[in-house]
């Protein structure tokens, strides 16, 4: 037959085959426009809101989830004594409780747990002692030797004690080193801790360190600071420890931090101006201003060597990671 | 055709209206491929079913050309439990307002299709029920007008004698 006469082919013949066109009549009801099947009835939308309500449902519950095993990470019973993970070669669970110590071997690092809250890794030839601990509060003292402390806690809930002095962690991961004559230093490696001795507080961030010594500190230096700068530093910590804020010397001594310290070496500059606002009329101030690419305003200058707090936190405030944020630094809490 | 490429490469991108051309244009052929394996208000419910797979698992189409053909297959290969399968059914998806006499041809038709090799009554179905031409019908299916021809005409002739109209007088098998 004729493609165009074909009425099989072509609908608009069918006329030309009645029982052709009575079978399409007789089936017409159950097409796909008869029976409703069209348009789309939209089940994609549904899936996608479907979704995204099973998406917020479960970051919802994420949240939730976080929020809980936070808040158990952080309650510890009154005296309850820390877990020590076995040292090589050595059987059953140890624990150290408040008022108990812990020293190492020659060869036998051990690992603390510091309540749910971070970890102490004590390396050999060390000895530390638990001080109190409950939930928000865990002190330690380490007595000599080294440790590695990794918490990831809100600021302050875990410290070492020294005598009156608090090495604070502010939620980071940092290093100490301590003779038995009680002298030493500190490095963070992430996060920010603060040495305190009585009113005097030094926050040092990650990357630096300081040197301590019978309740006094160094100003927090790079580890890779310039020789210059560490000498400078040294320096002028002297002649502020012998004679305070006005002696002959400081100003060669501060024109030398000055000149010897780079860019990186801001939080050295700012710990001095903080520590002794008086320099803020001097060089160091200027350098700071340079480092940090700040215009020089005389009358925050003079503020701030007046001791007005405002003025010094106004450019701690410019630091691009606070000690505040100690949440950043998560990853202190993986094993 | 590279205008259905096109909807599927928009579909996969998540496109409503790309879905809904999508299912405008082939719903027709999944509904005769289920219409042929299925009672009708079965068929109904998986039409949409099969869409829903498919779009779920648009990812695993190589060639967004053949959408037509690999949703077919995809509605080659739903299950159908065994009492589902007759077509006993049509009272429920004809007008209420119709006699008996048209249940029973409706019935007796559907029956009578359901006789036929897969491709003649793929092929009649869509030309029957959807009320498609030989070049709508090639088009969707993917086959060739020849292979369409071939498989309405030999259908048909089948189709008459399963039905008592004339002797089943067809030679050979299906076109592909």
């Amino acid at each position: 037959m004729n493609d165009d006469r074909d009425p099989l082919w072509d609908p608009r013949h069918e006329r030309d085959d009645p029982e052709l066109m009575a079978m399409r009549i007789a089936l017409a009801p159950l097409s796909v426009a008869s029976r409703g099947l069209a348009p789309w009835p939209l089940p994609r939308p549904i899936r996608v809101r479907r979704r995204a309500a099973l998406v917020a449902v479960a970051m919802a519950a994420c949240v939730l989830a976080v929020v809980v095993a936070h808040q158990y990470r952080l309650q510890w019973q009154s005296g309850l004594a820390w877990p020590v993970r076995p040292m090589a070669g050595a059987a059953g669970d140890a624990r150290l409780a408040p008022g108990q110590r812990i020293t190492t071997g020659h060869n036998d690092p051990t690992t603390i747990d510091v309540a749910r809250i971070g970890r102490i890794d004590l390396s050999p030839d060390s000895s530390m002692r638990l001080i109190a601990t409950r939930s928000r509060h865990h002190r330690a003292e380490l007595e000599y030797g080294h440790l590695r402390a990794r918490i990831w806690a809100p600021p302050g809930d875990f410290g070492l004690v020294d005598g009156n002095v608090e090495i604070v962690d502010l939620g980071c991961d940092f290093d100490v080193w301590k003779a038995v004559d009680g002298s030493g230093r500190l490095f963070v490696r992430s996060g920010w801790i603060a040495w305190r001795s009585g009113a005097r507080e030094r926050l040092v961030p990650e990357g630096f360190g300081l040197r301590f010594d019978a309740g006094r500190s160094s100003t927090p230096l790079r580890t890779d600071a310039a020789a210059t700068l560490v000498d400078a530093v040294d320096a002028i910590d002297r002649v502020l420890a012998a004679h305070g804020q006005r002696h002959a010397d400081l100003d060669a001594s501060a024109r030398a931090v000055a000149d010897a310290a780079a860019d990186a070496d801001a939080i050295t500059l700012l710990s001095l101006l903080t520590e002794h606002p008086s320099l803020a009329s001097g060089p160091i101030y200027a350098r700071l201003a340079r480092a940090w690419a700040i215009a020089l305003d005389p009358s925050h200058r003079s503020a701030w060597a007046a001791g007005d707090r405002a003025a010094v936190d106004a450019w701690w405030d410019r630091l691009p990671q606070p000690p505040k944020r100690w949440w950043l630094h998560w990853r202190d809490a993986l094993p | 055709m590279a205008d259905e490429a096109s909807w599927v490469a928009r579909a996969r991108a998540g496109s409503q209206p790309a879905f809904a051309w999508l299912h405008r244009r082939f719903a027709p052929l999944v509904h005769a491929v289920l219409l042929g394996r299925m009672r009708p208000a079965l068929a109904d419910e998986m039409t949409q079913e099969c869409f829903v797979i498919a779009f779920s698992r648009l990812a695993q189409l190589r060639d967004d050309d053949r959408f037509g053909a690999w949703i077919s297959v995809i509605a080659r290969r739903i299950d159908v439990p065994t009492r589902d399968a007759d077509g006993d059914d049509v009272d429920d998806v004809v007008d209420p307002g119709a006699g008996p006499d048209q249940s029973f041809e409706i019935g007796n038709l559907l029956r009578a299709i359901g006789t036929l090799p897969e491709a003649y009554r793929e092929t009649l179905l869509l030309r029957l029920v959807e009320g498609l031409g030989g070049a709508d019908i090639a088009s969707l299916t993917g086959l060739t007008p020849a292979s369409v021809r071939v498989n309405l005409h030999r259908g048909m002739r089948r189709l008459r004698a399963a039905l008592g109209i004339e002797p089943d007088s067809v030679e050979g098998g299906p076109a592909a």
